[in-house]
C-alpha cells in the first residue's frame, strides 16, 4: 500500500511535471471518455434500464403480421385478441387499447388538446401500476359510447389541478362529454404514447369486425411461461383462427416480443452502432496517448535504467508505470464525466421527436460504472505498452549510451503497431460513416412524391354533439377551404385523412376490388386510404396524371367516384390513362361497423405516387375518395400552400378555424418540411454523429501518423544525415520518410478494408439505397485516409530533408 | 584537381559578433595526391573536410573541382558533382545499425544512377575486394570496429569517387587495426585515388605525401 502511495505520488509529480504532456493526453482521454459515456448513457436509459414497472420482462407487447399481403407489423383486432386473452394459462392479465387525442376541459377553462388512450379494465393489471389517488378501471365502467370515467396522468393533475386531494370524483370535458375522474397515475406514468387521460375502450364487441386492425395489444406472462411458448400457442390459435374466419383471417398471424424490445425496436440498431462508433474513436485515442507515452518512455530510460540498477524488478517497473497511466486515465475520466452531462444533453436535442424513453436517460450507477470502468481500462490499455516496453529495458546498454539503444527500435516497431491499428480502425470508422453519410444524400434524393415546401399542415378533429352529423363534417371542411382559399398568401388548402409521411400517426389501409371480379376476400388489394376534402393535390402538388381531380359535383348526392396512384392504375388496370373509366369496389372496416361500399366507385383520376409512411418505403397503392362521399370522418388533417414562409400562416389557420367554431382547436400544427426532416430524424442523428466521430478519428489518426513520423525522423536524425553524406539528396530524404509512413499505414488500409468489410454489415440495416459493401465508398474513403496520411507525413518528411548532414552527424 | 581561394567559414554569435572556423584558406591538391590535415582540435579540421566533401555550404571564398566552380553550383548540381567525385570515411564509421553490410554497401549506388544488377555486380565486386563476402548479411553490431571501419571504406569508394575524404578514419580503432585501414588507404593511393585525411597522427600522417597545419582556421 505504501509504494502504491509512492507510486501515485511520483505519477502525480511526473504528471504535473510535464503539464504539456498531461493536457494532451487529458483532452484526448476526456473527449474519448466523455463520447463514450454520453453516448452510454442513451444506451443505458432506452435499452439498458428496464421499464419502470414490477417484472417488465414478463410484460409482452403482441402485433400482427401477414407476410403474405407484405405486412410485417400491424396493429391487432379486437376480436383476435378476445380469443388470445382466454389463455389464462399463458397470461396473468391481457389489455387492449387504443391511443388518440382529445380535447380536454375542466372548470369551464379553455379545452387543450391532450394525448388519450382507451384501454381495457386490464391495463393497468398488466403494468402493475396502481394509482396514487382513487382506483383503475373496473368492468362495470366500460358502458361502452360515450365514457363515464377517466384517470388522469400525475403531470395534468399537478398542473391542470394544482395537485388538488379532493380530485377524485371531480367531473371534467372530454371532448365536450362530461367525464368523472376515478383515479390519478403515479409521476412518470404515461404509457402509452405520453398518455395524459386514460378512458375506457368503448369497444363494441356486437358490431366490432374481426378485421379492424386498429388496436394496440399488451400482457403480462405468466411465471414460468417465455416468450417462445406464447408465441407458438398465439400463433396456433391464430392458424386456427384462419381457417374459422377465412373472410378476415386469412393470412394473419401473431408476433410478440417484450414491451420493452418493442419500445426501442427502431432506435436500438442506431444505438449500438454509435456505441460501437464511438469506441472506436476512444481506441484511436488511446492509441494516440500510448504513442505519446512510448515518446516519453525514450526520453525516460535512463530514470528506468537507475531505477532498475538500484534494485526495482521489472513488475515494480511495470507497476510504477501503469499507475501513472492510469492515474492519467482517471483524470482523464473525471474530465470526460463533466463533460458527458453537457454533451448527453446535447445528444438528446438533437434526438428527433417521438424518440422512444428519452426520460430514462440520465447519469445514474450504471453509467458512472461505464466512466469507471472505462477509463481503468484506458488506462491499462494505452499504458500497457510503454509499461511493457519500459520494464524490458537493458539496464546495461541505456546506462552506457545515455539513453539511446536498440531499444528504440523495439519502441519504434511498437508505435508503427499502434500506428496501424490507429489507421485501421479510422478508416472502419470512415467507411461507415461514408455509407451513412451517402444514405442519407439517397434519402434526401427520394422523392416524396408531393413538394413539400411552403406548405402548413395541422390536425383538427371535430368535437360535441353537433358534429355527430356526418354532413356538419363535410360542411365544416368544406367552408374551412372556402374560407382559407381568400386569405392572401393562401395558394391551395385541403385536406386528407391520411398525410403522406404519417404526421398525424393515422395510417388507414382498405382492400379493393376492381370490377368483375368477385367481392371476396381472396380478390380484395391492399391499399393506403385516403379520404380527402378541398384542393388537397394542389396543395400538395401532387401531379395529376390522368383524368381529374374531385370537383364539387363528387358529392353525397353524385355518381362515386375514386381517384387511384400511378402504382395502383399500373398494377391493376395497365396504365394512367387506361384506369379512367374504370370501377372498384371498397372494402372497409371503420370504428366497429363494416363499411364494404355496395357499390362500384368509377376512377376519375389518376395522380402521382407518394411516400406514405416513411421515405425509405414504398408508397404502394393508394386510393383518394372525396370527404363528401365518405362522410363519416371529423378528423382531417389540413394542408395549406402558402407563397411564403407556411409557419407564419399558423395563426391565420388558427383564426379561421375558430371563426367557423371556437370550441376546435387545432393542434400538432407544423410545415411539411418539418414533417419531412423529422421523418429523416433518427438517421440524421446517427449520420452526423458518426460523421463527427470519424472525422475526430481521421483527425487522430492524422495526429497520430504524424506524431510516429517526427518521433521517427527524430530518432532517425544520424541516419538521415549518414543518408545524405553518402549522396542523398533532399527528394530521397523526402521519399524515405514517407515511404516508411505511408507503408504502415497502407497496412493499416489494408487491414481496416477487411474490418471494414466485415463490420459495416452490422449496420446494413441503417442504409438505404446503398450496399453495406458499397464499391465507391469503399476505394474514395482509403483514398481520403491516404491522402491525409501524406500530408502528415510529409511535415516531417520536409524536416527530415532540411536536416543539415553536419549537424545531423555531429549527434552521434 | 582542387584549388581552394580564400575559402571561409564563420559561425554568426550573439550580439551580432562571428566566429571564424576557417580564415582565408587558399589550398591546392594535386590529382594522385594523399594528403594530411593536421592541427589541434578546433582548428578547423574536420570543417574544411565537410566543405570539400560538400556536406557543408555555408561558407565564402572559390571552390574549384577539375573544371566544376563548386561556389557557383546550385545545390543540386553539387550533390550530383559530389555523388560522381567523392566518397567519405567517417571517425565513428557511421553505418545504418538495421541494414547487413551488404545493404551499407548498397546506399550509396542507390542514390546514384545504377541499375539494379549494375549495384549488386559492384556491391559483389568491393565485398569480393576488400575480402568480406563471408560478412555480408552480417550487421554492424556483429562486426568489430576495425571491420566495421573496413565496410566504411568500401563504402565510401564503392561508387568510384576520384577523391576520398577520410575524417580521422582509425580514431576509433587500436593500432593494429588502425594500420591496416592506413595500408588500405595507402594501396588505394597507389592505385590512383586521391586522398584526403584528417588525422591527430603522425604515423598515419607518414602514409601520405602532404601535411598541412591549420591551427585557429588559418593554414599554418
Amino acid at each position: 500500500m505504501t509504494t502504491l502511495l509512492q507510486d501515485l505520488r511520483y505519477g502525480l509529480r511526473m504528471l504535473l511535471k510535464h503539464k504539456g504532456f498531461t493536457a494532451v493526453a487529458v483532452i484526448a482521454l476526456g473527449l474519448g471518455i466523455g463520447a463514450n459515456t454520453a453516448i452510454f448513457s442513451l444506451v443505458n436509459g432506452v435499452l439498458l434500464r428496464p421499464l419502470p414497472f414490477p417484472d417488465a420482462e414478463r410484460i409482452i407487447y403482441i402485433e400482427g403480421k401477414n407476410p403474405a399481403a407484405g405486412i410485417t407489423e400491424s396493429n391487432i383486432s379486437f376480436l383476435d385478441f378476445t380469443d388470445w386473452s382466454q389463455q389464462t394459462d399463458l397470461f396473468a392479465s391481457t389489455a387492449a387499447y387504443w391511443t388518440g387525442t382529445a380535447n380536454f376541459g375542466a372548470d369551464g377553462a379553455e379545452p387543450e388538446r391532450v394525448p388519450r388512450a382507451g384501454v381495457t379494465t386490464g391495463f393497468f393489471s398488466v403494468l402493475g401500476v396502481q394509482p396514487v389517488l382513487g382506483r383503475t378501471f373496473v368492468p362495470e365502467d366500460d358502458k361502452g359510447w360515450p365514457q363515464s370515467v377517466a384517470i388522469i396522468s400525475h403531470g395534468l393533475w399537478k398542473r391542470r389541478f394544482g395537485s388538488d386531494p379532493a380530485i377524485v370524483g371531480k367531473q371534467v370535458q372530454m371532448s365536450s362529454w362530461p367525464l368523472t375522474i376515478i383515479g390519478v397515475m403515479p409521476p412518470g406514468f404515461e404509457y402509452p404514447e405520453q398518455t395524459q387521460v386514460w378512458v375506457t375502450t368503448a369497444a363494441n364487441l356486437r358490431d366490432e369486425p374481426r378485421d379492424n386492425r386498429v388496436w394496440s395489444a399488451i400482457a403480462r406472462l405468466n411465471t414460468g411461461i417465455d416468450l417462445k411458448q406464447a408465441q407458438t400457442r398465439l400463433s396456433a390459435i391464430n392458424a386456427q383462427l384462419d381457417k374459422q374466419f377465412r373472410e378476415t383471417n386469412k393470412g394473419w398471424d401473431v408476433f410478440v416480443s417484450t414491451l420493452h424490445e418493442r419500445l426501442v425496436r427502431e432506435i436500438k440498431p442506431s444505438l449500438l452502432a454509435l456505441l460501437g462508433a464511438v469506441g472506436f474513436v476512444l481506441l484511436i485515442a488511446c492509441a494516440n496517448v500510448a504513442n505519446l507515452l512510448l515518446a516519453r518512455g525514450a526520453a525516460r530510460q535512463k530514470e528506468i535504467a537507475i531505477r532498475a540498477a538500484m534494485g526495482a524488478s521489472r513488475t515494480r517497473v511495470l507497476r510504477q508505470m501503469l499507475t501513472e497511466s492510469v492515474l492519467l486515465s482517471a483524470i482523464g475520466g473525471v474530465a470526460g464525466l463533466v463533460l458527458s452531462i453537457w454533451l448527453t444533453d446535447l445528444l438528446m436535442s438533437m434526438l428527433p421527436e417521438g424518440a422512444p424513453r428519452l426520460g430514462q436517460i440520465g447519469i445514474d450507477y450504471r453509467v458512472l460504472a461505464f466512466a469507471l470502468g472505462v477509463s481503468a481500462l484506458t488506462g491499462i490499455l494505452f499504458g500497457i505498452v510503454p509499461a511493457l516496453q519500459a520494464s524490458k529495458l537493458d539496464v546495461t546498454s541505456a546506462l552506457k549510451e545515455g539513453g539511446r539503444s536498440g531499444e528504440g527500435h523495439r519502441r519504434t516497431s511498437a508505435r508503427s503497431l499502434l500506428l496501424i491499428g490507429e489507421v485501421a480502425l479510422s478508416l472502419m470508422l470512415l467507411v461507415g460513416a461514408g455509407l451513412l453519410i451517402k444514405s442519407f444524400l439517397r434519402l434526401q434524393e427520394v422523392r416524396p412524391g408531393f413538394d413539400a415546401r411552403n406548405v402548413l399542415i395541422a390536425n383538427l378533429a371535430l368535437q360535441g354533439p353537433k358534429y355527430r352529423d356526418d354532413q356538419q363534417n363535410v360542411e365544416f371542411f368544406r367552408q374551412l377551404k372556402e374560407r382559407l382559399e381568400v386569405v392572401p398568401g393562401v395558394q391551395a388548402a385541403g385536406g386528407s385523412v391520411n398525410l403522406p409521411l404519417n404526421p398525424s400517426g393515422y395510417a388507414i389501409g382498405r382492400g379493393f376490388i376492381p370490377e368483375g371480379r368477385p367481392l371476396t376476400v381472396d380478390e380484395a388489394k391492399d391499399a393506403m386510404f385516403s379520404t380527402i376534402t378541398g384542393d388537397y393535390f394542389r396543395a400538395l402538388q401532387i401531379p395529376l396524371l390522368s383524368g381529374r381531380t374531385f370537383e364539387s359535383r363528387d358529392n353525397a348526392d353524385g355518381p362515386k367516384v375514386v381517384i387511384i396512384n400511378e402504382t395502383t392504375a399500373k398494377r391493376y388496370f395497365g396504365s394512367p390513362t387506361a384506369a379512367i373509366g374504370k370501377r372498384l369496389s371498397i372494402w372497409s372496416a371503420f370504428r366497429g361497423r363494416r363499411r364494404d361500399e355496395k357499390f362500384m366507385r368509377e376512377i376519375v383520376g389518376v395522380v402521382g405516387d407518394t411516400k406514405t409512411g416513411s421515405l425509405t418505403g414504398e408508397g404502394g397503392a393508394q386510393i383518394y375518395v372525396p370527404h363528401a362521399q365518405d362522410s363519416q370522418w371529423n378528423f382531417m388533417g389540413l394542408v395549406i400552400r402558402t407563397a411564403g414562409d407556411p409557419a407564419a400562416f399558423a395563426r391565420t389557420l388558427r383564426h379561421e378555424v375558430q371563426a367557423l367554431d371556437k370550441d376546435q382547436p387545432i393542434y400538432n400544427v407544423r410545415t411539411m418540411d418539418d414533417v419531412v426532416a423529422n421523418s429523416l430524424g433518427t438517421r440524421r442523428v446517427s449520420m452526423q454523429l458518426f460523421a463527427v466521430f470519424a472525422i475526430a478519428a481521421l483527425l487522430l489518426a492524422a495526429i497520430g501518423i504524424y506524431g510516429v513520423m517526427a518521433y521517427s525522423v527524430t530518432q532517425r536524425t544520424q541516419e538521415i544525415g549518414i543518408r545524405m553524406a553518402l549522396g542523398a539528396q533532399k527528394s530521397d530524404v523526402l521519399a524515405l520518410v514517407i515511404r516508411q509512413g505511408m507503408t504502415l499505414t497502407l497496412i493499416g488500409v489494408v487491414v481496416g478494408l477487411g474490418g471494414a468489410f466485415v463490420l459495416t454489415r452490422l449496420i446494413a440495416n441503417l442504409l438505404f439505397g446503398v450496399a453495406a459493401t458499397d464499391p465507391l465508398t469503399f476505394v474514395a474513403i482509403p483514398l481520403l485516409l491516404l491522402f491525409v496520411a501524406l500530408v502528415a507525413c510529409y511535415l516531417p518528411a520536409r524536416r527530415a530533408a532540411r536536416l543539415d548532414p553536419t549537424i545531423a552527424l555531429a549527434q552521434s | 584537381m582542387i584549388t581552394l581561394k580564400h575559402l571561409e567559414r564563420v559561425y554568426p554569435l550573439a550580439q551580432g559578433k562571428f566566429f571564424y572556423v576557417l580564415r582565408d584558406i587558399n589550398l591546392d591538391f594535386a590529382e594522385g595526391e594523399f594528403v594530411s590535415i593536421m592541427g589541434p582540435s578546433g582548428a578547423g579540421k574536420s570543417t574544411l573536410l565537410h566543405i570539400l566533401g560538400m556536406h557543408d555550404h555555408a561558407w565564402g571564398g572559390e571552390y574549384f573541382l577539375g573544371e566544376a566552380a563548386v561556389h557557383q553550383l546550385k545545390p543540386k548540381a553539387r550533390a550530383t558533382l559530389r555523388n560522381e567525385q567523392i566518397g567519405f570515411v567517417f571517425q565513428s564509421y557511421h553505418l545504418l545499425d538495421d541494414l547487413t553490410v551488404y545493404e551499407n554497401l548498397d546506399i550509396p549506388l542507390s542514390y546514384r544512377r545504377f541499375s539494379k544488377a549494375e549495384r549488386a555486380g559492384m556491391v559483389a565486386d568491393t565485398l569480393d575486394r576488400f575480402n568480406i563476402v563471408g560478412k555480408k548479411d552480417l550487421y554492424p553490431r556483429q562486426l568489430s570496429g576495425g571491420q566495421q571501419q573496413l565496410v566504411g571504406v568500401a563504402r565510401a569508394i564503392i561508387a568510384n569517387p576520384k577523391l576520398l575524404l577520410a575524417d580521422e578514419p582509425t580514431g576509433n580503432l587500436h593500432s593494429s587495426q588502425g594500420e591496416e585501414i592506413m595500408a588500405l588507404f595507402k594501396k588505394l593511393n597507389d592505385e590512383g585515388m586521391t586522398i584526403i585525411q584528417v588525422t591527430h597522427s603522425e604515423k598515419n600522417a607518414a602514409y601520405g605525401n602532404r601535411v598541412i597545419q591549420l591551427r585557429d582556421g588559418w593554414v599554418v
